[in-house]
Parts: structure tokens; C-alpha cells; sequence
């Protein structure tokens, strides 16, 4: 049912788990409330340096969030621009699982930062 | 790697008695079962031979079994061949919200012709409540059908008491017996089933067969149709090797019924037991006696169901998430959410069913796998120990 992509980031994920005393962090519900995301941040002088993600979710959705882990590292948050097609382009797995949430939840991380900023 | 089948409720592996006895029916007798020549006549003696056989299993006549593709199809044709027959004396059907697809979609297909359906609620344990079934059934019920054993949760209903209660109001009783036929004796005449579905792949037989009985005083009409075959209920010419490979593995069924069914409960208690040892926060769903032991409906705390599964499948496991056919299709069981179980939890919840052929060391071998599985997966679950904010959306 999965691709040999998502299966191996699925078992393997380097960036799961969270940051101690992050910049930023939120957790997001899919519409269904049956998967779950958290990403957490470390932000230097605007720019995110470590992303880690949490989940209780399917592996299609573990592999997308090690993914956009991998996308926002090293971009300053003002350029961080994620949409559905770019995450699973990067993935190389074009399901048409709903990953919306997984990129909302981001948002609400870097949301949070700058909250925290201001 | 070792693989481990824990999938047994989805199907069985083929008997070896089984395929022995289908080898030379399939080529020596291909004769057609409907022709009238010598080579037709050995097909249709076998078949008789089969339908005599699964009928005195049952305390049926043998002209009292019609031979079908599978379960589904002895479903759709008890659901619908019923109720079509029957509408002249009502219009109303009553069933239970955890049904096999087959059911519950015969039913939905009979609303769109003007029936009525009522879906009954079950308990925490997957039990109908008797006063709401009472409560049910009106002056144009036509038809009860409740499963007999549940597929996810292995809940046995309690029959007798549901044929009394429908036969009393003049209705008739259909049951999904694919999952029990073959784990337990059943007498249809004492039990007082006046329909009840059978499937050969459930008991070590080989797939796309399976029989309806319906008994000789219920009227129904054909949903498949073709030449004369089953007293013109159901066209199509007959699998006879199938027909016959079922035969047999119901026969060795019934005479190992004891032996298997021990052997069941201890491995299934040795597993359940095991895991508890193992795995802390896992939740054992239909927590009854009255069930078939091998049937094991886990919810573990924290993890997804599918990414559990599929940890478990990438090493050498198969289990399931809910019935095949709703695993297929990604969506949560509506047998797991009929039990009361909320959507997060019921995306927890896994299935495991025990086969004769499993043995106490490959699941000391599981045991591991699942433990390991389990905690590589709490350690990044964002729900596991966690408070969460009820934030959600994909806008």
C-alpha cells in the first residue's frame, strides 16, 4: 500500500521526537481527529535550525512530516513557504492522503515563535 | 525472516486434507454438474455428496443448501432474495450496526428500493440489547439478520434467545455465521435459524465458495440469474472442485472441533496474557466469555493502528486492522466505533486471529516484535502521555 519512500522514511525517521524548551511548537488534529502532528523549533537570529516532529498517525503521514522537518531547516521563517504539492513532491509520493494539517500545524509552530517574539 | 499469519478471521490457509480431496476433481471431474452425460453426472454426484454432507452438519435437508460464490454472496441473497420475496407482507428489516459490509450494504441497497432498515446498537461487548430488538420490530418487519459470531470483536450473539424474540412476532431469522460455522456445532432446527450464511475459506477451504441455508418454509428469490441450477434459486454453473474442497474442510472441522477449539483458547489466552506482561495501556475490546477466543481486538494507547500494522508486517507479521474488506478502504471500523470506542482509539485498534497452525513459540516471537513496535512508536507519539489541544483542521 506504501511506497518503498515512505516505508523506509517511516521506519527510519531522523527527526522524530521534540526539542527540549523549543521556540515554537504546536500540535494539530487532522479534520477526522485520527492522526495527530507536533512539530517543535529551535529559531537562531530568524532562522529555524532544528525541526523535530511527534505524531500518532499513519505512515504516509509520519514520512511527510520527516519531510517538512527537512524543508524548514536552515530557511528563515519568513520564507517558509510549504504547500501540499511541494511536501509531497519532496517525498516523492504522490498519495492523495489530505496533509494539509501536517503543514497547518507548522504554521501554528512558527506562529507560536513569534508570539513568544513579541 | 520468519513470518507469523495472525489473520485468521480474514481467511485460513488451504487444508491439506482439503486440497487433497479438490486435486482430482479439478482433474479428473470437470465435467458440468448440470449436464446430463456420464462426465456431468460424476460432478453432480460429488456436488450431492458435498450438500448432503453440509446440510447433516447443520441438522439441514440437503435441498435446504444453496451453494454460492462465498459469504457475501449467501448475504446479498439471504438479504435481498428475502426481502424481495417477501415484500408483500412488509417492508421492514432489522440488523445491527456491526454487520459485515455485505449486510450492511445489501440493506442500504434495499433503502434505495423503499425498504425500511433499522441498524440496532450494540453494548460495550458487541451484544444487541434484546428490549431494543423487541422494540424494533413493527407489523411490517420481514426480516431480522444478526451475525452470529462478530468478525472483529469475535462476540457470539445469543441466537436461540434472538430466533425465540423474531419468531415470536411471526419475522424471519437470518445469520452471518461465516465466522462460527466450523468453531461451534450449530442445529439450525433447535436453534430455530430460518436462513444462515456459510463460508469454506474461514475453516481451511478454498476461497469463492460458500452455501446459504434457507430453510424450505422461507420464500426468496434469486439475485444472480442463469440456467435451472440450485432449483432455479441461484444461476451459474457450480464450482464443483471448490464445493467439494469445502465439503471436506467442514467435515474435518467438525471432527477436530474439540481438539482445535482447545487449542485455540490456550494459544489465544497464552497471547493475551503475554502481551499483557509485555505492553503497558493495551486495551482488550469485547471482554467476554461468550466469544471465539482467537478473535483478539487490541487497542494500544498512543500508537496508530496502521503504522503499527505496518511495523508489525515489515517484520514478518500479519494482523489487521479491522475486517479485510474495511482495512482495504482506510476507514475506521464501524465495528470498533459501534462498541463506543471514540475515533482516536479506534484508529488504535488492531486485530489478531489465531489459527490452528500457530504455535505458543511463534507467538513468544510476536510477543517481542509487537512489544519492540509498540515502544519504538511511543517514543514519538504526540498523543502518548501527552496533553493535546483539541486544535484540528485542514483549512
Amino acid at each position: 500500500m506504501y511506497s518503498d519512500i515512505v516505508l523506509n522514511i517511516f521506519n527510519n525517521p531522523k527527526n522524530a521526537g521534540r526539542i527540549s524548551k523549543p521556540d515554537g511548537i504546536a500540535d494539530f488534529y487532522s479534520e477526522d481527529e485520527t492522526e495527530h502532528v507536533e512539530f517543535s523549533l529551535r529559531v537562531e537570529d530568524g532562522v529555524i535550525t532544528n525541526c523535530k516532529f511527534r505524531a500518532q498517525a499513519n505512515p504516509y503521514i509520519i514520512a511527510i512530516c520527516e519531510k517538512i522537518t527537512e524543508l524548514v531547516v536552515d530557511k528563515n521563517i519568513k520564507d517558509v513557504f510549504l504547500d501540499p504539492y511541494t511536501v509531497k513532491k519532496a517525498l516523492g509520493d504522490e498519495s492523495p492522503i489530505n496533509i494539509q494539517f501536517c503543514i497547518n500545524c507548522l504554521k501554528f509552530a512558527i506562529d507560536n515563535y513569534i508570539d513568544k517574539q513579541e | 525472516m520468519e513470518r507469523i499469519y495472525f489473520d485468521n478471521a480474514s481467511t485460513t490457509s488451504l487444508g491439506g486434507e482439503v486440497l487433497s480431496a479438490m486435486m482430482p476433481v479439478l482433474t479428473d471431474t470437470y465435467g458440468n454438474s448440470a449436464s446430463v452425460h456420464s462426465f456431468g453426472r460424476d460432478a453432480a454426484q460429488l456436488v450431492d455428496n458435498s450438500r448432503d454432507y453440509i446440510a447433516s452438519s447443520i441438522n439441514a435437508k440437503s435441498n435446504e443448501i444453496y451453494f454460492t460464490s462465498g459469504g457475501s454472496e449467501a448475504n446479498s441473497l439471504a438479504i435481498i432474495g428475502i426481502a424481495t420475496a417477501n415484500r408483500g407482507r412488509g417492508n421492514h428489516i432489522i440488523t445491527s450496526k456491526i454487520e459485515h459490509p455485505s449486510v450492511l450494504n445489501a440493506c442500504k441497497y434495499l433503502e434505495k428500493s423503499g425498504y425500511e432498515v433499522t441498524y440496532l446498537d450494540v453494548d460495550k461487548n458487541g451484544f444487541i440489547r434484546f428490549a431494543e430488538l423487541l422494540g424494533a420490530i413493527k407489523t411490517n418487519t420481514i426480516l431480522v439478520s444478526i451475525m452470529a459470531a462478530n468478525n472483529e470483536l469475535g462476540t457470539i450473539q445469543n441466537l436461540k434467545a434472538i430466533a425465540n424474540t423474531v419468531h415470536e412476532k411471526g419475522v424471519i431469522f437470518h445469520t452471518d455465521a461465516v465466522q462460527l460455522y466450523g468453531n461451534m456445532s450449530i442445529d439450525v432446527e433447535d436453534i430455530g435459524i430460518d436462513a444462515m450464511s456459510v463460508s469454506a475459506h474461514k475453516l481451511y477451504g478454498p476461497k469463492g465458495v460458500g452455501c446459504l441455508y434457507i430453510s424450505n418454509k422461507i420464500k426468496f428469490d434469486p439475485i444472480i440469474f442463469g440456467g435451472n441450477q440450485e432449483r432455479n434459486k441461484r444461476g451459474g454453473t457450480l464450482n464443483t472442485a471448490g464445493i467439494v474442497g469445502f465439503a471436506k474442510a467442514c467435515e474435518i472441522a467438525n471432527r477436530d472441533l474439540r481438539t482445535n477449539n482447545h487449542k485455540l483458547r490456550e494459544l489465544s489466552s497464552y497471547f493475551v496474557n503475554k502481551l499483557k506482561e509485555s505492553v503497558d495501556n493495551v486495551i482488550f475490546n469485547a471482554d467476554t466469555k461468550q466469544k471465539l477466543p482467537h478473535i483478539i481486538s487490541a487497542t494500544f494507547v498512543g500508537v496508530d493502528g496502521e503504522s503499527l500494522l505496518t511495523k508489525l508486517d515489515l517484520n514478518g507479521i500479519a494482523a489487521s486492522l479491522g475486517s479485510a474488506c474495511t482495512s482495504g478502504s482506510l476507514q475506521i471500523s464501524h465495528v470498533i466505533q459501534a462498541i463506543g470506542i471514540n475515533n482516536n482509539d479506534a484508529k488504535s485498534t488492531i486485530r489478531f486471529s489465531l489459527g490452528k497452525n500457530n504455535s505458543f513459540e511463534e507467538i513468544d516471537s510476536a510477543i517481542n516484535i509487537i512489544k519492540r513496535s509498540v515502544e519504538e512508536l511511543r517514543a514519538f507519539s504526540s498523543t502518548y502521555g501527552a496533553k493535546t489541544r483539541k486544535r484540528k483542521g485542514d483549512k
